[in-house]
């Protein structure tokens, strides 16, 4: 009843690395942040340091993949279950790929084309721009500009995306309402993408017919559809890709959770541990532990009766066959 | 317990009034138990039906919305069910198998997918938000304009803005150097908790006053809390100027005896901007 899951793609794939990637800049982002919360940086600062740890990161990624790449010729990247495959798609799967890069290109087109943000309960552009304009980390209230009377909340004052999002407005010149509202969703917009073709990957895994080729593209077809389906109300998924996609939650519930959930099915467990603390960089779980840890934690104990039972009936199996050759 | 319990309830009333991906979510998972033979990933099948169950039962909701803490509402307990994933999963698997089954079959195929084209998307909205973007843009535009021309009007070192509430919504929004007697914090308590401030009386009254005088454009305000007493004009705007006031913005629609008595406390001359009148303290 129960089959062999995905367990078998183990490959790091480019989506791996991509979003992998993004929570090393969130960590960085989270280091510079603390370390500013705690010495009492100026935002400068900061932004200086978080700037310098990104390019330190950077260049140590770009050795470690010229170190793979010399090591490993030409193999990589190019593994059979990398998500760019180049090989001709069938008719089906090239029709529903063509149906999914159209659908995906109109939400595109509604996140670019303004207005579309949901910033009820939201003050990420206003703390953004007080950052900026204060040259501070939450010194003044991001409502009025006015130094706070009482303070905040010491488990929200660690929370590093607006100083992620206020160092970039600072490096690329861009207004906070600019970067929160149309830069940082497009990134995220793509990542969700990207953690849903890894499910993809770990839900359909190769098989000797090419029905997996189709499964896939289908499967992505109808993510792309529940997005638009799904943006009638805040906390669906489609509405907080479309709508709120600076927020902390938009990035657990359609980057981390998908990639969390492939990573469960493909039992990496140690990237997949990854996503506990960046979610607890970027969201307000306040004194609960947030999602990503019940999540995995379940999914690891399901996994583990999952393995142990298909050890018992192998072993069964084994046992059949002994008693069987006894007989014989 | 029983306040939890209360938001469980009509929480999960109002999860399911806007859109129907949640019974979508159903026929799924039973599609996924009873309608297949193998379940090829039986783990988050099985997750994603107890999560499932627990976000509905009012007991095990309210006890996910107590390890969530009040500051999330009802709907982000479905965090923890992978929604999105299980339904494309579901659906993949119903779609893939049928048409393996009807290998060439178009006439069989075809109407079939479009079924299950047809049951996605009467189970939302295809973009449909909850809110009026095109109001919204307009009143971005006006705020952002009239904003931009008192920005080029003042000449001092730090603007404190006081203005009727559809221009201070966006006044931080667009220019964070602009400082606010209130923000819209006043308005929507949800954004209170992010901070320990509170407003004080006064602060709440220069709120009020100013939206009786848009939406009236009379210059004394009757208020009965905490006992029956009238508000004037002179004693908002002398509030103001001690929060460090230094730009006052009225409705156009303002009383003439409005703009005199307002006139005469500031020794200033009213201009007017984009439909307001503006009072400039330098």
């Amino acid at each position: 009843m129960f089959d062999k899951g995905a367990a078998g793609v183990k490959k790091g794939l480019f989506g791996d690395f991509l979003i992998a990637g993004e929570i090393i800049i969130i960590g960085l982002a989270a280091a510079a942040h603390l370390s500013a919360i705690v010495l009492g940086w100026s935002f400068g600062r900061c932004a200086l340091v978080f700037a310098g740890l990104v390019c330190a990161a950077l260049a140590g990624g770009a050795g470690v993949l010229l170190f793979r790449w010399i090591h490993s010729g030409k193999r990589f990247f190019g593994g059979e279950d990398r998500i760019f495959a180049l090989r001709n798609p069938g008719r089906t799967e090239g029709c529903l790929y063509a149906v999914f890069a159209l659908i995906c290109l109109s939400q595109l087109i509604f996140i670019c084309m303004g207005d579309t943000n949901y910033r009820e309960g939201d003050m990420t552009v206003e703390t953004v721009g007080s950052f900026l304009a204060s040259d501070a980390l939450y010194q003044v209230n991001p409502m009025t500009g006015f130094p706070y009377t009482q303070g905040i909340p010491s488990r929200l004052k660690i929370l590093c995306l607006p100083t992620l999002y206020a160092s970039l407005a600072r490096m690329t010149g861009l207004s906070p309402a600019a970067v929160v509202w149309k830069v940082i969703p497009v990134i995220i917009f793509v990542s969700s993408y990207a953690a849903f073709t890894l499910l993809s990957f770990s839900l359909f895994p190769e098989t000797a017919d090419d029905s997996y080729r189709e499964k896939r593209a289908f499967f992505m077809t109808i993510v792309s559809l529940l997005v638009w389906v799904g943006a009638y109300q805040p906390g669906m998924d489609g509405f907080q890709l479309l709508c709120g996609g600076w927020m902390g939650v938009t990035i657990r519930n359609l980057v981390l959770l998908p990639w969390l959930l492939s990573l469960c099915l493909r039992k990496k467990w140690f990237l997949a541990a990854l996503c506990i603390p960046a979610e607890a960089c970027i969201v307000w779980t306040l004194y609960g532990c947030g999602v990503c840890l019940p999540f995995l934690l379940c999914m690891g104990i399901l996994q583990g009766c999952r393995g142990m039972r298909g050890l018992r009936e192998k072993k069964g199996g084994r046992q059949n066959l002994h008693d069987d050759m006894r007989l014989d | 317990m029983a306040e939890y319990l209360q938001s469980a309830w009509t929480g999960w009333t109002g999860y399911t009034d806007n859109g129907k991906l949640p019974a979508l979510l159903m026929a799924v998972l039973l599609f996924l138990w009873f309608g297949r033979k193998k379940r090829e990933q039986a783990p988050f099948l099985v997750y994603t039906s107890v999560m499932t169950v627990c976000c509905i039962l009012p007991v095990t909701a309210a006890l996910l919305m107590l390890y969530q803490t009040k500051f999330y509402r009802y709907e982000w307990i479905w965090s923890l069910v992978p929604v999105t994933a299980i339904i494309a999963y579901g659906l993949t698997c119903a779609w893939t198998e049928y048409r393996a089954e009807n290998k060439g079959q178009w006439k069989k195929t075809v109407p079939v997918t479009l079924l299950l084209l047809t049951l996605l998307l009467f189970c939302g909205s295809l973009g449909g938000t909850l809110w009026d973007r095109d109001t919204r843009k307009e009143e971005r535009i006006t705020a952002y304009s009239v904003l931009e021309q008192l920005s080029g009007r003042y000449s001092g070192d730090t603007l404190c803005l006081w203005a009727p509430g559809e221009i201070m919504e966006y006044a931080r929004e667009k220019d964070a150097g602009i400082l606010l007697p209130y923000g819209r914090n006043i308005r929507n308590g949800f954004l209170n908790a992010y901070s320990y401030d509170v407003y004080q009386e006064d602060t709440v009254m220069l709120e009020q006053w100013m939206e009786h005088m848009s939406m009236t454009g009379e210059p004394d305000m009757e208020t009965e809390l905490p006992s029956r007493y009238v508000v004037t004009l002179e004693t908002c705007v002398e509030k103001a100027l001690e929060q460090g006031v230094n730009c006052i913005l009225i409705t156009g629609e303002a009383s003439d005896n409005a703009l005199a008595r307002i006139e005469k406390v500031l020794e200033i001359k009213a201009e007017a901007l984009e439909g307001y009148y503006l009072f400039l303290v330098q």
